[in-house]
């Protein structure tokens, strides 16, 4: 008879907290749906039960009662994470892994493993050590029917071989109907009429539920009912593709390393094209003789299979770089997705800027002087002037929205940095600033005056035009704080 | 010489936005030399009275405006307006108050049209649009641009087109800022409000907050300097302040006029209406005592022209009496023999010697203040009644403005500087049982980093904010009633409850501005009362009215002197039955002092023990000082009322009745202001150069603290203890009728309807369940055959009870007409939903049919889907039959359904296993010795840790015989917390301490009795 078996990862969000918060192992821990006064409880460990503490209580109350209780949320995108990397670790195990509803359940097919580990009890404590050994607390259970063998996970700890079929019906039908994903007030509802366990759910006729019930009960009911047992779906095994070759003896000649990365990326990119996907990034991962690994991420302009442009983003990327050491391994790791086929644009439709060559010149940049080298300058809001807009990297060129024709009356250039001017006695600003030998400053405009931050850092500037002798126009501010003087921009 | 005046100045009144107390800038002003400022709030008037009395103080002049915002082609603007003459403030208030109405609740809008019609009126335009937009209605001498200057760079164009458009409209140019703190130290404070308006934290606040510190209120100089190229655009501002003329002061208030009969004036018809009552009150012949006393109060009444006020009052209890609604005047107001006559009050303030000037008074020359008690769940029409009856208006209720409190100050600005919000939580939770003072210590506590700058920051902000306005809420009942439309005074704006409108000053500055208010307030003891005599009308023919209950009836006071008072009014506390014992009330007037004995004043003022003592004559009598004899006559020796204490001011320590009527006020206040202290200095020596010891003028003096909020007048003392004697005497003589009136007029009083259930179980009432053939939607009365010969009145259990159903199940219910033959008629013709269904099996009210609830639930839950079918067809469907209940269980699914049970109580199931561990029931306790010690186990029904107390928490704990009082000492709570606070079945280990016929547990230890009883079956009520 076919077997399956269920690992049960009990209070998954607690133990995905406690894992990231091992000081908390001690104290009184609770998840809860939201940081605010009013979030709900989710989970307790076991000494906040102990407190007196319930699931539901919301997070204001029962800081009343323990004072010291620690909270977190656990986003459903932290489960999420952990889930696939959990499926990844169970596919060590058995090629066949399916992740249930239930947060922290998992189908594991056992079928053709037992004489493999000398059994299945063998087989299933082996994933229990595994588990422990990375700090999870799991139950194990092998058994027939998908829902029945997670029934019986659910009331027991630790490895479970369940016999027959019998059993297995026997042991689930004491699990307590709490213990499924019912909504509250079924769950209130059906224990009114003393339905506590499953075995007692499954007594009641299935085609009354529904009505009285709900879709969900009438869903669980359906879960149970024999002959209705789907075979596992499996997550898919989510590899990305990767070559690697060995360089002897090491070298640290660029051209011979392009000649030879050449060669693995033409095989790499083989195997990327009969999967269906094109590159849309890689890693480059050079290991050198007597040095630290070195990596670089290479990003084309868009998803490619094109061998020259990727060989070529390479080229400019190692012309930048000088490696600390020969080369003994290279390694080349690329983040494939589907291949898209584009239809050509008819003639007479193609926009008079070609977008497509200013992503490619863009990329050819990043890949020359590193990730970071494309920006665009974004407005924020704030008083400062220099955090009133920020550099942000982009990944591809937009056309300007702006066609009016018309120029700025006049551009102020900011620095980077403000300059400090020469200090001046009595370094007040009445004084002035002080610019070089042989110019002075005829008018001043202002003072703006800017300040704030006082939570962090306070900043105090008082803010003017200058002009000088020459004609020039020059932003500059005192710094009242550090009672000095600082060119921060130019007018033209 | 004055160089400026500050035209644009915002108070914290502008919530959220404004960082500095009307005061302090009315102060800072004051020392900074300026002759007046303007108070120009956004979009009101909030913070104009507290100005203008700091202002009336410190000789300063309020201009009085505000900061508009004016929607202009679907753009918002804001417009300073000020109010040049009485008539302009008129018009500015009702230009708000439309601005308001058309908004949602905090918000405004004003429109042209609104303002249009407005003479006297100057419009201060800080943008072009506005300017442009206003000058088509507007005189050119009523239009100014507002040039201000903060020193930040957006200004400089702005100005430069705002002075365009004003070359080109012809209007004039002034100089002015916008002020929104008094100094510039409130900067990082005002920094933290905008980012609360605004739901931000500061280190994203961007343009949330301002770009510097220049909106401080500047000195002369410091304008000057500004405006240096533009001087005259400063002297405007002074010609400007010298137009407006307005002052807080020239609001001349009239009450409204009520429709007099023809010939009669308002005098007369008052007068004619008081001894028409007389004659009623005292059977055809008024006394002549009571004659002289109420010819001094008319007098007194026409010199201060207060007729109207009195004949509105009377028309609102005449038309609570037309519409059988219970009401009756508390406070002060039971002081007077006219407001007795009239019906307003119940006291006869003749035969209790009550002090007329307590009411009113000719030097203090202040509006009376009545307080109208009305049966709470009828306060509503009476509240509809005054909108439609005066128009809305001219009707409006009092605001309340809800202020920052430590812990919502920790937790906004917490939220502000970017802390974790589970610090804060753990921060607010610990603040919750200490003072008002932020201690940085308690911020260590919770986890914030001692030497963090944001900890820093939370200490000192939060420090600041505190008694800061926060939101505009609506005062529980008091009414502002006008003979011109309220919203020619103050603005009205929408509450957020419907159909109600709220004015946007509070209760004290209606007082300030010493306006005619009236308190329209909700008592669940007379909507019982109501109740219960009408209970009596239908079952016993009996028509009794308040003042028809037999006085000092022997049967009802040996039944208060026993603590025997679950339900009934104001003496059913803990602390009251304990007290009860000790006092043993045996005329009207004991009650009327233990109302007020047991209240935070006299006990803060150790005057509680030497009253009993020398009410047992364990005590001689003894006056501190013979002048006091006459004062404290009435209460051998030791003050117990509020009006005792003033009085003992004005003997002992030489108070003139202005300070007095001081003290009066600071005592309200003293929770806000903090201003009692200042009479400690003054009256303490004063009373010790009389020969008062000392210890006595620091006895009284602690008690005047302690009066604070919750002192009680005699007069207000009186008017509830005769409350409280009417339903201690329904309680004692037709305790059935009591109970189902108390239970129809929940929620109320202290205990839940299940301790009520219980005790009147306990006096042999018989309580029947719910049955939905039998029950109505309230509890009813039925006559019952019992043992086959009598017929007794039993209380039936209303529908009201089952938990979830409303106001929609009733009215299906009642659609209908019981009793239905079975279950699928029933719902067929309510048509009730399956949750609704639900509920009634779940809490029996289906076993008329025969069906067990288990059989019930699942047939209803399959019927709810027939409610539409017209045809009388059962649907086929499998019947299964579940197991019925077991007696315990019974009651557990009771208090489940209904959060009471008629079949027993939850610890008789527990009973048997109780006793055979040796534990004690209730009424066991009481036979028990001093100094016993013993365990006991029973419910939780109440927590209480009175202020008063230092930590000691009061535990009554109940059983199926009755309750055990128990003390609970801080170190043995601290001990035993989480179960002290959570468990619902608690077992104590204590010693018996009884005194007076009074028994308390006090406790050891508190245990987990391991024995279980449902979560459903506890409600206690916490007190903290």
């Amino acid at each position: 008879m076919r077997r399956m078996t269920c690992v049960l990862l009990p209070m998954f969000p607690m133990q995905i907290l406690l894992r990231q918060k091992p000081h908390w192992q001690n104290a009184s821990v609770a998840v809860v749906d939201d940081e605010g006064p009013h979030g709900r409880i989710t989970h307790l460990n076991g000494l906040a039960r102990k407190h007196r503490l319930r699931i539901g209580m919301r997070q204001i109350v029962a800081r009343d009662l323990v004072p010291n209780l620690h909270t977190a949320v656990v986003s459903p995108d932290e489960a999420t994470v952990i889930t696939k990397e959990l499926i990844t670790s169970l596919q060590t195990f058995s090629p066949k892994v399916e992740a249930i509803d239930q947060k922290g359940a998992f189908h594991v097919d056992p079928q053709g493993l037992r004489r493999l580990y000398g059994g299945y009890r063998n087989w299933a404590t082996c994933i229990h050590r595994y588990l422990r050994a990375r700090h999870w607390q799991s139950s194990v259970t092998v058994g027939f029917n998908r829902y029945r063998t997670l029934a019986v996970a659910m009331s027991n700890v630790g490895v479970t071989i369940l016999e027959s079929p019998d059993q297995e019906r026997e042991q689930s039908d004491k699990t307590p109907l709490g213990e499924f994903d019912l909504p509250g007030d079924v769950c209130e509802n059906l224990a009114a009429l003393g339905i506590e366990t499953l075995g007692d759910f499954l007594g009641l006729p299935a085609g009354e539920l529904h009505s009285r019930f709900g879709a969900e009960a009438s869903a669980l009911h359906d879960l149970f009912a024999e002959g209705l047992q789907l075979p596992i779906q499996p997550s898919a095994f989510d590899e990305p593709s990767r070559i690697s070759f060995q360089v002897d003896p090491p070298d640290d000649d660029q051209h011979r390393l392009l000649f030879a990365i050449k060669g693995a990326l033409h095989s790499l990119l083989h195997q990327v094209r009969a999967r269906g996907e094109a590159v849309e990034s890689l890693e480059l991962s050079l290991h050198l003789e007597r040095a630290p690994l070195h990596q670089e991420h290479i990003e084309p302009a868009s998803p490619t299979l094109d061998l020259m442009t990727l060989l070529e983003l390479i080229r400019l990327r190692l012309g930048e770089v000088k490696l600390e050491g020969a080369v003994e391994e290279v390694e080349i790791l690329t983040s494939n997705v589907r291949a898209r086929a584009e239809q050509a644009r008819l003639p007479g439709h193609q926009s008079a800027l070609d977008m497509g060559a200013a992503h490619r010149a863009l990329a050819r940049i990043r890949a020359a002087y590193g990730e970071k080298s494309v920006t665009k300058a974004t407005l924020h809001n704030a008083h400062l002037p220099e955090a009133s807009f920020r550099w942000e990297p982009i990944q591809c060129a937009e056309g300007s929205a702006n066609t009016s024709s018309e120029k700025p009356a006049m551009i102020r250039r900011v620095f980077a940095r403000p300059k400090p001017l020469p200090p001046r006695e009595p370094k007040e600003p009445e004084a002035g600033p002080s610019l070089s030998q042989n110019q002075a400053i005829e008018h001043l405009y202002g003072p703006y005056r800017v300040s704030g931050g006082w939570w962090k850092r306070l900043v105090e500037r008082d803010y003017y035009y200058a002009e000088t002798n020459h004609g020039d126009l020059l932003w500059l501010f005192y710094d009242r704080p550090r009672k000095r003087w600082f060119l921060h921009g130019v007018l033209d | 010489m004055d160089t400026y005046v500050p035209l644009w100045v915002k108070t914290n009144h502008s919530f959220l936005e404004g960082a500095s107390f009307p005061e302090e800038l009315v102060e800072r002003a004051h020392a900074l030399g300026l002759s007046a400022i303007t108070i120009t709030d956004r979009d009101g008037v909030y913070g104009l009275v507290r100005a203008h009395m700091r202002a009336k103080d410190l000789g300063v002049r309020i201009i009085t405006g505000a900061q508009l915002t004016l929607g202009i082609d679907g753009h918002e603007h804001h417009v300073v307006a000020l109010a040049k003459t009485r008539r302009g403030y008129a018009d500015l208030c009702r230009g708000l108050s439309r601005g308001h109405a058309r908004c949602e609740k905090g918000q405004s809008l004003v429109h042209i049209s609104d303002i249009e019609e407005a003479r006297d009126l100057l419009f201060l335009c800080t943008t072009p649009e506005s300017l442009r937009a206003l000058r088509p209605s507007q005189q050119p001498s009523s239009l100014f641009a507002l040039c201000a200057r903060h020193l930040q760079d957006h200004e400089r164009p702005l100005e430069r087109a705002l002075r365009d458009v004003a070359r080109e409209l012809e209007t004039r140019v002034l100089g002015a800022n916008e002020v929104l703190y008094h100094e510039k130290v409130r900067r990082p404070l005002q920094d933290v409000l905008a980012c609360i308006r605004g739901g931000k934290v500061l280190s994203e606040a961007g343009h949330t907050i301002r770009g510097n510190a220049e909106h401080d209120l500047k000195t002369a100089e410091q304008m000057a300097h500004v405006f240096g190229d533009d001087p005259d655009c400063l002297q405007l501002t002074l010609d400007i302040a010298e137009q407006c003329s307005f002052s807080l002061d020239d609001i001349r208030y009239r009450y409204p006029e009520e429709s007099l009969p023809n010939g009669q004036t308002e005098q007369s018809w008052l007068r004619e209406l008081t001894f028409q009552g007389a004659r009623n009150r005292y059977g055809g012949d008024v006394p002549s005592d009571v004659r002289a006393q109420i010819e001094r109060e008319l007098t007194i009444i026409r010199r201060l022209d207060y007729g109207g006020y009195f004949l509105t009052m009377h028309e609102i209890v005449q038309y609570c009496r037309e519409s059988n609604i219970l009401c009756q005047g508390r406070g002060s107001a039971a002081n007077s023999a006219v407001c007795f006559c009239l019906g307003i009050t119940a006291i006869d303030p003749v035969r209790m010697d009550l002090l007329f000037e307590r009411f009113l008074s000719v030097e203090r020359a202040e509006p009376p203040d009545i307080d109208l008690d009305i049966e709470h769940d009828r306060r509503e029409e009476v509240i509809q009644h005054v909108y439609e009856k005066y128009g809305r208006r001219h009707a409006a209720m009092v605001a309340n403005v809800i202020r920052y409190r430590i812990r919502s100050a920790v937790r906004d600005v917490g939220k502000v500087l970017g802390l974790p919000r589970t610090d804060l939580e753990t921060a607010t939770r610990l603040l919750r049982h200490r003072d008002d003072v932020l201690n940085p210590q308690l911020l260590r506590e919770a986890g914030l980093e001692k030497d963090a700058p944001a900890t820093h920051h939370l200490w000192s902000l939060a420090s600041q904010i505190l008694d800061f306005p926060r939101h505009l809420s609506i005062h529980p009942g008091g009414f502002l009633l006008g003979h011109r439309p309220v919203d020619e005074i103050v603005p009205i704006e929408p509450a957020t409850m419907e159909a109600r409108t709220v004015i946007q000053w509070d209760k004290y500055d209606v007082e300030n501005l010493a306006l005619f208010k009236v308190d329209l307030l909700g008592l669940g003891a007379l909507t019982c009362i109501h109740h219960a005599f009408d209970l009596l009308h239908a079952h016993r023919g009996e028509s009794i009215e308040i003042a028809t209950v037999p006085a000092e009836d022997r049967e009802t006071y040996d039944m208060v002197s026993a603590g025997d008072t679950v339900g009934v009014f104001q003496i059913e506390s803990r602390a009251q039955m304990a007290m009860l014992p000790r006092l043993r009330p045996s005329t009207f007037y004991d009650l009327v002092i233990e109302v007020a004995i047991v209240r935070p004043g006299p006990i803060q003022g150790d005057m509680v023990h030497p009253y009993l003592r020398r009410r047992k004559g364990e005590e001689e009598i003894f006056y501190p000082h013979p002048k006091l004899e006459r004062i404290l006559k009435k209460t051998l020796g030791v003050p117990i009322f509020q009006e005792q204490v003033m009085k003992l001011a004005v003997e002992a320590a030489g108070y003139t009745p202005g300070e007095a009527d001081q003290l009066r006020r600071d005592m309200a206040a003293w929770r806000r202001s903090g201003r009692i202290e200042k009479h400690r200095t003054r009256m303490i020596p004063r009373m010790l150069a009389e020969g008062i010891p000392e210890e006595f003028a620091e006895r009284v003096f602690s008690q005047i603290r302690g009066f604070g909020e919750y002192g009680f007048p005699e007069s207000h003392a009186a008017s509830f203890a005769l409350l409280a004697y009417v339903t201690a005497w329904l309680k004692c003589h037709h305790h059935e009728a009591f109970t189902c009136a108390i239970l129809n007029a929940q929620p109320m009083g202290f205990y839940t309807p299940a301790t009520l259930i219980e005790d009147a179980k306990r006096h042999g009432v018989e309580v029947l369940p719910i049955d939905i053939n039998k029950s109505s939607w309230d509890c009813i009365l039925e006559a019952i055959t019992d043992a086959g010969t009598d017929t007794v009145t039993a209380v039936r259990m209303g529908l009201r009870y089952v938990k979830g159903l409303g106001v929609v199940e009733r009215e299906r219910i009642e659609n209908t007409t019981a009793p239905y033959p079975n279950l699928a008629t029933f719902v067929r013709d309510t048509g009730l939903n399956k949750k609704a269904l639900h509920a009634l099996a779940e809490s029996g009210a289906f076993e008329c049919f025969g069906l067990n609830r288990r059989d019930a639930i699942w047939q209803v839950r399959s019927l709810s889907r027939f409610t539409k079918d017209s045809l009388p067809l059962e649907p086929a469907s499998s019947q299964i039959s579940f197991a019925s209940l077991m007696n315990e269980d019974q009651v557990l699914w009771d208090y489940r359904a209904s959060h009471h049970s008629t079949r027993g109580h939850p610890m008789q199931g527990l009973r048997d296993i109780l006793r055979s561990r040796g534990f004690p029931k209730a009424e066991n306790i009481r036979a028990c010795a001093h100094g016993e010690n013993l365990s006991y186990v029973g419910m939780v029904i109440c927590r209480q840790r009175p202020g008063t107390a230092s930590g000691v928490t009061f535990f009554t704990l109940e059983d199926e015989t009755g309750f055990v009082n128990v003390v609970v000492w801080k170190r043995v709570f601290d001990r035993y917390a989480a179960l002290a606070k959570t468990a619902s079945l608690l077992g104590v280990t204590g010693e018996i301490q009884k005194a007076d016929g009074v028994i308390h547990l006090i406790a050891k230890a508190l245990w987990a009795p391991d024995v279980a009883i449902a979560s459903e079956t506890h409600r206690s009520r916490d007190f903290h």
